[in-house]
């Protein structure tokens, strides 16, 4: 004894679906199509978002937020500082200022500072500022502890491509800098803006400079006549200068989100009503409004795969009624031979099914291959995003796998039920 | 035991069958004559299960088949009937033994006696036709293959529809040969026939004519 099982007429319907190549490639093509737009759509922002803002959802689970101080003339520094407490991590001076400027025969690059304050919550594995967080890690040295807190001491941690321009493989630590303190004199009776005075500062700590802004550096001053690089000084916030004291603008980074309403009431009692004095942005919101725009153009994509989807599907119930059609005496056979209407059906739902696997894996194998590709071609021309990287989600190829087998199977219903109707004696006749 | 009560066959306006009443006992060899048009393949068909009489009783071993389901009408049709048309109508693409096995496939049990099938085989001579495409057989081979087809779940009865029409004498002799044999075996064989010399073999010979069954 034999036994014919599922395999055996899955096989057989399997090879039915190659009978007639053009007709498998035109059904082919059109569930292909919109499942490769789909998949390489996809890929391709999934793998932008979470290259790039994956580590956000980190600080969203942290409960960073951040606080924009518009302008805080009417409150002094010391004032927040006392209202705030330990509440943040580091604030950032609105006071860009020119550190160094080099110059060589054909290249000229300027390296400007942010002074930014910190408290005893910054341990150098996280840099916190108000436009952006990146980890890190303290190479050389060390950062404030208490006692520089108490002291005030001129100290400052760099990080490692500053220590590299100014003083190569030489250890930093112990050596001080000057950093030029910039703000409004008087001379002649005419305000100006410009160097005040030099404000030394004794270099503790040495901080890894993010992967980014190293391959940004390194790819400026192999291509770029004229550049910049901004890096981040960072001091104790007991050590105040007093030229700074007043910033037009200054960024918080909280770890607490439950103050700011405290903060909220203190901070604007006495103040005119209806001055915006700042602007409070959580991770939360940053990373829900990324979100959001990803989701609508992934949205605005299935929508595209849905209207290809559905041309190919009044193609393929076209298509597939022509095929019946030619297999009508095959069908009279089958049916006079014991196959029910529900068996023909299913039959022809199978092999419906078994093209759309294969457009599903075709479309798979092409979007993955094509992101792969993309990427490594991106990355070649923009060095300094060498951190895209593709990333591929399950959810996508599921998706993607349940529109086509879908949309093919719906198409197919129609052609299945006119083959399973198909009279025997006239299909029989017929050849 | 087949058995037809008052059975009439309409296609619109034009009656084909009218008020046909007949039994057909197990092991019977019967042929059915009659000019072109006079309704043969269309009362096979409705004897095979294919079709649905208009009116009138149908019942197969004393069961009611008119109005069964699709489901259990084919299941009979797999299991009860064996078909060998005019064209052959073998599944051009396939080799011979996918086209044998179409019943099987579809059948419940998916069983195949493989001793049996083997001896059939022997028996047509087509075993060393088994992995070619029916495509390349001549008439003759394409014929017995399709014997094969009908007997191979070995069903009670074997309905022929003039499937000698297109042979020569030699290939003719088999086929009739092998009908001979099934029928020894206790197969009942209904054959529709143009040839007058086929009817010698038959336990009874009926000719169809406007419509009746004489
Ligand atoms: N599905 C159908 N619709 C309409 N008329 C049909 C249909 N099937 C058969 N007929 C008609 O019924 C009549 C009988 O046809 P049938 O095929 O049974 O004849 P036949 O005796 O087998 O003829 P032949 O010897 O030529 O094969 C014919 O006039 C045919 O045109
Ligand atoms: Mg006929």
């Amino acid at each position: 004894m034999r036994h014919l099982g599922l395999l055996y007429r899955i096989n057989h319907l399997f090879k039915n679906i190659f009978k007639n190549r053009t007709r498998f490639f035109l059904v082919l093509f059109g569930l292909v199509l919109p499942g490769m737009l789909l998949m390489t759509a996809y890929f391709a922002l999934d793998s932008i978002y979470y290259s790039n803002f994956n580590e956000y959802r980190h600080y969203q689970e942290l409960n960073l937020f951040e606080v924009r101080m518009n302008n805080s003339e009417s409150r002094p520094l010391i004032y927040l500082q006392d209202e705030l407490g330990e509440k943040y991590i580091t604030y950032k001076h609105y006071t860009k200022g020119k550190l160094a400027e080099f110059e060589t025969a054909n290249q000229s690059f300027t390296i400007y500072y942010d002074l930014i304050s910190t408290n005893s919550h910054f341990t150098g594995d996280l840099i916190v500022a108000g436009d952006y967080v990146m980890p890190s890690s303290i190479i050389k040295g060390r950062v404030f502890n208490e006692s520089d807190f108490i002291e005030n001491k001129p100290y400052v941690v760099i990080d490692t491509i500053l220590s590299g321009i100014l003083f190569d493989t030489e250890d930093p630590i112990g050596k001080t800098i000057s950093i030029p303190i910039y703000g409004y004199y008087l001379e002649n009776g005419i305000e100006k803006y410009g160097i005040l005075r030099y404000q030394p500062l004794e270099i503790i700590g040495v901080l890894q400079a993010d992967m980014r802004s190293q391959v940004e550096f390194i790819n400026n001053l192999e291509n770029d006549e004229n550049f910049a690089y901004n890096t981040g000084l960072y001091v104790t916030s007991s050590f105040l200068i007093p030229e700074v004291i007043k910033p037009e603008a200054i960024t918080y980074v909280f770890y607490d989100t439950k103050d700011i309403n405290r903060m909220s009431a203190n901070f604007l009692s006495g103040i005119p009503t209806g001055t915006i004095l700042y602007q409070v942005n959580y991770f939360d919101g940053i990373v829900y409004s990324i979100q959001e725009q990803y989701q609508t153009l992934k949205l605005g994509f299935v929508a595209v795969a849905v209207v290809l989807l559905l041309i190919s599907m009044v193609s393929i119930i076209s298509i597939m009624i022509f095929a019946v059609k030619e297999r009508i005496g095959e069908i009279g056979v089958k049916k006079a031979f014991g196959a029910s209407k529900v068996k023909m059906m299913i039959d022809f739902l199978i092999e419906g099914q078994m093209t759309s696997i294969f457009a599903f894996l075709i479309s798979l194998i092409v979007s993955i291959y094509a992101v792969y590709i993309g990427f490594y071609i991106f990355r070649y021309n923009h060095p300094s995003l060498y951190f895209y990287d593709v990333s591929i989600h399950f959810d996508t190829i599921i998706l993607t796998f349940l529109l086509i087998n879908l949309s093919s199977l719906i198409a197919t219903i129609i052609p299945a039920s006119y083959a399973a109707r198909i009279n025997i004696s006239d299909a029989i006749k017929f050849e | 035991m087949i058995k037809l009560e008052n059975v009439t066959k309409s296609f619109g306006d034009l009656i084909v069958l009218k008020d046909i009443s007949v039994t057909i006992n197990g092991g019977d060899y019967i042929t059915i004559m009659g000019k072109s048009g006079a309704g043969k393949t269309t009362f096979i068909s409705m004897l095979g299960l294919m079709d649905r009489p208009t009116s009138g009783k149908y019942l197969l071993d004393g069961q009611d088949v008119v109005n069964k389901l699709d489901e259990e009408v084919s299941r009979l049709r797999n299991e009860e009937f064996g078909f060998v048309f005019q064209g052959y109508n073998l599944i051009n693409d396939l080799t011979v033994e996918e086209n044998i096995l179409i019943p099987v496939m579809y059948g419940r049990k998916k069983q195949v006696d493989v001793e049996y099938l083997d001896s059939l085989l022997n028996r047509l001579d087509i075993k060393h036709l088994l992995h070619k495409k029916v495509n390349k057989l001549s008439g003759g081979e394409k014929q017995r293959v399709a014997i094969a087809r009908a007997v191979v779940n070995k069903p009670a009865t074997i309905i022929a529809d003039e499937p000698t029409g297109s042979l020569d004498t030699t290939n003719r002799d088999a086929v009739l040969q092998i009908f001979r044999e099934l029928n020894k075996e206790g197969v009942t064989i209904i054959l529709v026939t143009h040839d007058i010399s086929l009817t010698k073999d038959a336990t009874r010979s009926y000719r169809l004519a406007m419509g009746h069954l004489i």
